[in-house]
């Protein structure tokens, strides 16, 4: 857990001292006192080196008086110190000057009710992190049963497959009604979504295992041929485009990058258009662009859509149910693999619904000698 | 070979076919799963592969003493502390790093999710994600087969494992000659030979002889 996070929101309000927050802010309860000592003070260095700061009898608090003479308490909470001041701490007292015992007595603490005050901190925490944790693994149990289930119907789509007439699934899939090929596409889908799932509570599994020669047109394409199925119900049709030969070494979670950015194209692409997917060698690497007619990204959007979370304004209101982890896990695998997602528009917009269009590409190359852990 | 070049049994080790490496190869599946793995369709295939549900000090004594040639290893349900340190795989996996580092083995879990295993993807010399198919096993598989399961790699494991011991460069050099003998002569060798030749009884002995005598085996399957 994010100490300092947990600090600004929850124990700084409820702090019967005024603390000094890491970003050198002034916090707490009984905000700095009747005096402006510290809230004028300039320098903030409360708890510098050069403070003489010694143990209290409590071992996780030292304390000791600033440059100007006020007392300062550092305690241990977690894994972290909250610094409180303006104190007229008792077991100091002969060494304050007359004119501050004055101005600080209404602030005037011992050691023992800071250590309480501390301990009841800590016991707050602990059970905080043990009901995040609670949450967490219940969480994470319930995931290990979903993907035994979802082992069961990969492994019985693949035997029926197997089981039909032909020699390459294209073949066997053609003897299906079209009903059964969006069973069994639907299926590879869902298996791919699963697969990206495990990156967002652990990024570094994007790079364990070994990395393998990649045909990275082929696989690809037959991402598109999967997809088509998704890109059909939008009225979109996908077309690749390149000559790429290359086969790079990558980690096997190579694939969900291009996987989550022709998700991505099809899911905010205009009704009715086309998503182009280029594939082309660049030195010994591969160069993969998704283009589409998506929502315009405003400028100060650009940066921030590959980090958690985040959505643009326009894409928003497009789908609004979205969740903004797909380009933050592509950029995952990319990371894994040296190498980045970018974005350019062609700033050349057009309006649906009161919504600006434009055509957004996505890009990224990949080599085989690059990242990993 | 020439009066004046030591003969090396990475030198005059005879190739082999894929095919042939396929099936000579040892696999063991350890997974409390019994559908986890695709084990029958790769049995079908030619793979020879047995299927543990858990690790009891029996088989973890084959384990260490490299009786197989891959291991598949599950991390939860499939030991306990009795022979994992950690109670689950990753505790087995360390104990047969340290005891064999060049041992071949596959993390196979769907614990991808969880940091907490991290160490477990990472020791390991691949992964594999659950769900898995028949495809992805085999992509896994047979490039290990291919490196692993080779009279060069075998001795690597062993001469890395004695200088590990402490073996001084002459004495491996002396077991070297023990096994490539005993690999001409299609005769065993045995823990008394190798510790002679080592110069003194070590603790991998067990796993050092079930090397040997995996590189006799292969030595011998294809008669020059």
């Amino acid at each position: 857990m994010e100490l300092p996070s947990f600090v600004d929101e929850i124990v700084a309000p409820q702090s019967p001292f005024p603390l000094v927050l890491a970003d050198g802010s002034l916090t707490g309860g009984i905000v700095v006192l009747h005096s402006d000592i510290c809230r004028r003070c300039g320098n903030r260095r409360c708890a510098a080196a050069d403070v003489p700061l010694e143990n209290a009898a409590d071992a996780g608090i030292r304390v000791g008086l600033c440059s100007k003479g006020v007392g300062v308490a550092v305690l241990e909470v977690g894994s972290t110190e909250l610094i409180a001041i303006g104190l007229l701490i008792t077991e100091l007292s002969g060494r304050y000057t007359r004119g501050l015992k004055k101005l600080l007595e209404s602030n005037s603490v011992s050691v023992d009710q800071l250590s309480r005050w501390r301990d009841s901190i800590d016991k707050f925490l602990a059970k905080f992190e043990a009901s995040a944790r609670e949450s967490v693994e219940g969480s994470l149990g319930m995931l290990h049963d979903v993907k035994t289930t979802l082992a069961t119907i990969v492994r019985n789509a693949e035997e029926f497959v197997e089981g039909l007439p032909g020699d390459t699934p294209d073949e066997q899939l053609a003897t299906l009604p079209d009903s059964g090929v969006a069973m069994i596409k639907a299926t590879e889908i869902l298996y791919r979504q699963f697969l990206m799932m495990p990156l967002l509570t652990n990024p570094a599994i994007a790079s364990t295992g070994r990395r393998r020669v990649t045909p990275v047109y082929r696989v690809v394409d037959g991402l598109a041929r999967t997809l088509r199925l998704l890109a059909k119900e939008r009225g979109l049709t996908i077309r690749m485009y390149g000559a790429s030969r290359n086969a790079p070494r990558t980690f096997d979670s190579f694939v969900g990058l291009p996987f989550v950015l022709l998700e991505n194209a099809i899911k905010y692409a205009r009704p009715g258009s086309r998503i182009n997917v280029d594939v082309n060698d660049e030195g010994a690497g591969v160069r993969v662009e998704i283009t589409s007619e998506s929502p315009h990204l405003k400028a100060e959007e650009r940066e921030r859509i590959f980090a958690r979370g985040f959505r643009g304004e326009a894409a928003a209101n497009v789908s609004p149910h979205g969740t903004g982890l797909g380009l933050h896990l592509a950029t995952i695998i990319a990371l894994a693999h040296g190498a980045s997602v970018t974005h350019r528009c062609n700033e050349t917009l057009s309006y649906v619904d009161g919504v600006p269009y434009c055509q957004n590409t996505f890009s990224f190359t990949i080599h085989g000698d690059r990242g990993g852990s | 070979m020439t009066l004046w070049s030591r003969p090396s049994l990475t030198r005059s080790a005879p190739h082999r076919a894929f095919d042939e490496q396929r099936k000579r190869v040892k696999i063991v599946v350890i997974d409390d799963d019994p559908n986890a793995f695709p084990t029958q369709k790769l049995q079908a295939d030619g793979y020879t592969i047995e299927a543990w549900d858990f690790v009891d000090s029996a088989g973890l004594q084959r384990l260490e003493d490299g009786k197989f040639d891959i291991i598949i290893l599950d991390i939860k349900g499939i030991a306990d502390e009795s022979v994992s340190p950690t109670g689950d795989g990753i505790g087995i996996l360390e104990r047969i790093k340290s005891v064999n580092p060049h041992q071949a083995v596959v993390a196979f879990s769907g614990n991808d999710y969880d940091l907490s295993y991290s160490r477990f993807w990472k020791m390991a010399d691949d992964t594999l994600v659950k769900p898995v198919s028949v495809i992805k096993a085999k992509e896994v598989l047979d490039p290990l087969i291919r490196e692993q399961v080779s009279i060069e790699h075998y001795w690597t494991s062993i001469s890395a494992m004695l200088g590990s011991a402490g073996v001084s460069g002459r004495r491996i050099r002396k077991v070297e000659r023990l096994i490539l003998a005993s690999a001409r002569e299609n005769s065993s060798v045995g823990a008394g030979q190798i510790a002679d030749a080592a110069g003194k009884w070590l603790k991998i002995t067990g796993a050092v002889v079930a090397l040997a005598t995996k590189i006799i085996s292969l030595w011998n399957s294809h008669p020059s």
